[in-house]
């Protein structure tokens, strides 16, 4: 069997990587572990908000599915930040988590070139530092040209659930174990993260009358251009608060040792801006009340999210704390909170494309990058499957620009500096943010989708004709918001000139194998580590000074004399 | 596309001759109007002779597009290498909009437009080298000890301020309370307060570079050129007792208690009109130098007719003068001597101030001045913005603007930073 791309997992990232190739003409084969679960909601059931509705609106714009699933399974709309500037306004919904899943199945099935097998991969082939293919566990090798690695949570997956462990990478599904191995052998070096999950409530034994109500907006804000209305039936979430009690049960079991995540069972970084309850009581003692979102996971199910209720606590804790809040006092919980942890390819040894730079044909895409959240995924795999498919066909690679969009940050930023936690998308993350919104995103990249063939011609051209009749008129809510950011819009200009024309400015590999004559030791460490590819890129390492810039720009130009 | 920069190309200070070097689109357009050719029209490549506004008698090699060092129109002017000239023909060249340029900027352009080969790169290198040594004996006490321990709890302040706004915008539906207001506008003018005091040592900072000037003024035959000698203790001036002797301004360099002071000796004011051409235009001069003083001394003989009081910016001190001829005047003889140590002891105290310490941080470079103002003037905006009620995402563009400002100044990056900040106060997450 040969195919062009292989693409190994059926996650957020894995499905945008395969479509996008499948679309693009090439063969493709979707490798997973369970066809059952491709574009799963692992963790909560919502998609968007603040710096990731924008990357959900990116996806539309170069023609990639999550908006529009999305938009069909939503079943509670909003815009966060509605208070603020439109800069900082974002989508975000709640999803019927089964519904996504089956629309995305449905779809990745139907998709003419794409493949689809349940099986486990088990190691990699390649030959002369070129991807060859793969080694299934049941289905013998598969060789194709170009291989995406979207294996999320499971490479190499731990789950702990009190002082249970146990090999995993979701609940109840095995984790990827030969892989891990087979990337080291390629040179690649892994890290280790940790996230963790909510328990899940029985929706019928919380009493809701206690609650505050948070209703969804109406009219809806959408993630995909033709969105009009919400398809499915809209719902609200309810909101409820820790208390001391809360917090007195959670720090009497970590004193008594009972906790994963500080009696040393858990080694892995997690993330900061998504800590466990554990570590709200614990470093945030003094704060007496934390708000839980209370989320439905969908119209067909019982099943309630508590946002803001991560944990690994043994699961009579568990109910302990949860029963001690407002309006949870008779709860029942259907599935136990736990933390996962898992190994990760350090970014910094990625491309832009996302291809690594030791393996020809070897894409990483998604929480294998460091990431965290179905956004980030999502469109990493977009931005891999575009990438893969336009180096099979010897096109020019697709490399965004921080001020292009969301996605060129978030690259950036991993390929440039790595992580040493899961990686979020924040808009602070952006330092052209006022330029970068959910409201241009059609102008600033529908015309990159058109380009790549992924946003078909048809889809391109009404993008293209709203924009123009949108900006014609003095009325329209864009015109409106080009007009308000005016000043500030010219000032960035002037400043990403310069910029755009560091970032187009390659450093060859021998700037990183033999020290350039005047640069100091400390510069040469951090370029070795990094490796920017760009004089863009190492000036935003911190500690590569101008006076070092320099000097690697005489090195770059050596470099080119003896080309 | 870019904007026109200069620099000094030479090493600082006193020199024969100094190289000012401009590039940049408007540089052409620049050069003809800062640039008088005396012998006839300039050619590209071909030093041409005139004057440099009404600064300094020089030599101007213009190149066009494609063919500069950095493949921008740019041009070269060979200064007499003064301090002074040098300053203020790059102030004149940023009254046009020039821009003082960062450093390794113009190899930078020169590898953009693929205009550096492997010999110009390498001497490159070597200019690198030596900048980076000039930068660790006059800068380095400034930026690694003193301007970066003066401006950090500037950068922290303004890193907490982002981090209450940025907190806000990323974690909306986190119960993170109000922005505090009025908190944060007495953050902002606390820094404005810092930096406003970092941008008057600038002041003084290029005094001490590059010198102060020090005009003598008085009627004609007040003895100013006497003075001057006597300050110098040089015959530098031309002295006679025909009054209108000095017509022509005279630039002498002094150092006064470790300070560098240009002393300028100018023709004697007076308003007659049965003046000759010559001196009528000698007053002229005289008069657009009292503009350019950092301090004037005013020299009156006593029992003679008074100076008629011109309109003065510069700080003053009268002097008494021919005190040898009035015992009784307790005036100052350049003759005997007398005087002169308190005449000094005034002059340091009035230019270094009195509580003037060496060792306290200022700003010495343009470039430094430059980003300063520049996050001065985001600061201003940003406290603006917040009285006006601006969207906090405006609020935040400015104090951002600020903090980058300060760390091109200090080569460090803010982002992490102020991640780092909003992840230990706020307890946030979902």
């Amino acid at each position: 069997m040969q195919f062009d791309v292989l693409v190994i997992g059926g996650g957020h990232a894995g499905c945008e990587a395969a479509l996008c190739t499948a679309r693009l003409g090439l063969k493709t084969l979707l490798i997973t572990g369970s066809l059952d679960r491709i574009a799963a909601m692992s963790c909560n059931p919502a998609i968007g908000g603040v710096g990731k509705g924008h990357l959900v609106k990116e996806i539309d714009a170069l023609g990639g599915e999550m908006p529009k699933i999305a938009d069909l399974t939503g079943i509670h709309f909003r815009t966060l930040n509605a208070s603020r500037g439109p800069a900082v306004q974002a989508t975000r919904c709640q999803s019927d988590m089964e519904r996504y899943r089956r629309r995305m199945t449905e779809v990745v099935f139907k998709t003419p070139n794409l493949s689809l097998r349940q099986d486990d991969v088990v190691g990699l082939l390649s030959e002369a530092a070129q991807i060859t293919g793969v080694v299934t566990k049941h289905s013998g090798e598969i060789r194709a040209c170009s291989v995406i690695v979207t294996t999320g949570t499971f490479l190499g997956g731990q789950l702990h659930l009190g002082h249970e462990k146990m090999p995993g990478g979701r609940a109840g599904e095995a984790p990827s174990s030969g892989l891990s191995y087979s990337l080291s052998q390629l040179g690649l070096e892994l890290g280790r993260l940790k996230t963790g999950t909510c328990p899940r409530l029985d929706a019928r034994t919380i009493d809701y009358s206690e609650l505050e109500e948070q209703q969804p907006d109406s009219p809806a804000p959408m993630f995909a251009f033709e969105s009009i209305e919400p398809v499915l039936k809209q719902v609200s979430c309810h909101i409820t608060y820790t208390n001391t009690n809360t917090h007195h049960v959670i720090q009497e079991a970590i004193q008594s040792g009972r906790a994963p995540l500080y009696n040393g069972q858990i080694a892995g970084a997690g993330p900061r801006y998504c800590p466990s309850i554990e570590d709200k009581v614990t470093r945030f003692a003094q704060k007496e009340s934390h708000l839980i979102f209370l989320e439905p996971q969908g119209l067909d199910t019982y099943e309630v999210y508590p946002n803001g209720l991560s944990t690994s606590l043994p699961p009579a804790v568990q109910i302990d704390f949860l029963r001690s809040m407002k309006g949870l006092s008779r709860v029942e919980v259907t599935r136990w909170g736990y933390a996962v942890e898992y190994d990760f390819v350090q970014p910094t040894q990625l491309h832009p494309t996302l291809e690594t730079k030791n393996i020809s044909g070897l894409f990483c895409a998604g929480q294998i990058n460091g990431t965290t959240g179905y956004e980030e995924a999502a469109i990493q795999g977009l931005m891999a499957g575009l990438n893969a498919a336009a180096k099979l066909k010897h096109q020019e690679p697709v490399i965004l620009g921080r001020h292009q969009a969301y996605a060129g940050v978030l690259i950036d930023d991993l390929v440039t500096l790595g992580t040493e936690e899961p990686y979020r998308m924040f808009t602070s993350r952006a330092e052209h943010r006022l330029v970068l919104r959910e409201d241009n995103v059609y102008a600033r990249l529908a015309p990159i989708g058109a380009k790549t063939g992924l946003l078909p011609q048809k889809r391109f051209e009404a993008m293209q004709a709203f924009e123009e009749l949108a900006l014609k008129d003095s009325q329209s809510r864009r015109f409106q918001i080009e007009q308000k950011y005016a000043g500030y819009l010219s000032r960035i200009q002037k400043e990403l000139r310069d910029q755009v024309e560091l970032d187009a400015c390659v450093i060859p590999e021998h700037v990183f194998e033999t020290q350039t004559p005047g640069l100091s030791n400390e510069v040469f460490e951090k370029l070795r580590k990094h490796r920017p590819r760009t004089l863009g890129q190492a000036a935003r390492i911190s500690g590569i000074t101008p006076a070092a810039q320099s000097l690697i720009l005489v090195a770059i130009k050596r470099a080119e004399r003896h080309a | 596309m870019r904007d026109t920069i200069c620099a000094l190309a030479t090493p600082p200070g006193q020199s024969a001759l100094a190289v000012i070097r401009v590039s940049g689109p408007e540089a052409l357009s620049i050069k003809s109007q800062i640039f008088i050719p005396k012998l006839g029209p300039q050619k590209h490549f071909v030093a041409t002779r005139g004057d440099v506004l009404d600064l300094d008698d020089a030599l101007c090699t213009s190149f066009p597009e494609n063919k500069s060092f950095t493949g921008e129109p740019s041009f070269e002017l060979s200064l007499h290498g003064s301090p002074v000239i040098i300053k203020r023909v790059l102030e004149s060249l940023q009254a046009f909009g020039v821009r003082g340029a960062k450093p390794g900027e113009f190899s930078l352009r020169a590898f953009l437009s693929g205009k550096i080969d492997l010999c110009e790169a390498e001497a490159i290198c070597d200019l690198i080298h030596a900048r980076s040594e000039q930068a660790a004996q006059a800068a380095l006490r400034n930026l690694k000890g003193g301007l970066s321990d003066y401006l950090e709890p500037t950068r922290i302040a303004l890193i907490d301020a982002l981090c209450e706004i940025e907190a806000r915008l990323d974690f909306p539906d986190e119960d993170l309370g109000t922005l505090p207001c009025q908190a944060l506008a007495d953050k902002i003018q606390g820094c404005l307060d810092k930096l406003q005091k970092l941008l008057r040592s600038a002041q003084l900072g290029k005094r001490l570079i590059e010198g102060a000037r020090v005009v003598l003024l008085g009627l004609p035959n007040a003895g100013k050129s006497t003075l001057l000698n006597a300050l110098l203790g040089e015959e530098k001036a031309l002295v006679h007792d025909t009054p209108g002797t000095t017509r022509d301004v005279i630039e002498a360099n002094w150092v006064l208690n470790g300070m560098p002071l240009v002393l300028v000796d100018i023709a004697g004011i007076r308003d007659d009109v049965s003046l000759d051409p010559v001196e009528r235009l000698g007053i002229e001069k005289a008069k657009r130098e009292l503009d350019k003083a950092d301090l004037i001394l005013w020299l009156e003989e006593p029992g003679q007719e008074k100076l008629e009081m011109p309109r003065l910016v510069a700080p003053v001190i009268k002097v008494a003068t021919k005190g040898d001829l009035y015992p009784d005047s307790q005036g100052l003889s350049a003759k005997t001597g007398q005087g002169l140590p308190k005449l000094k002891q005034q002059i340091t105290q009035i230019l270094l101030g009195d509580q003037f310490d060496f060792g306290e941080v200022m700003l010495t470079k343009i470039r430094q001045k430059e980003e300063v103002s520049k996050a001065h003037e985001c600061l201003l905006e940003a406290k603006e913005a917040l009285l006006r009620g601006e969207p906090d995402e405006v609020l935040a563009f400015e104090l951002r603007s600020a903090g980058n400002a300060l760390d091109r100044l200090l080569g460090k990056s803010l982002n992490e930073e102020v991640l780092d900040l909003i992840f230990s106060r706020f307890c946030i997450g979902k």
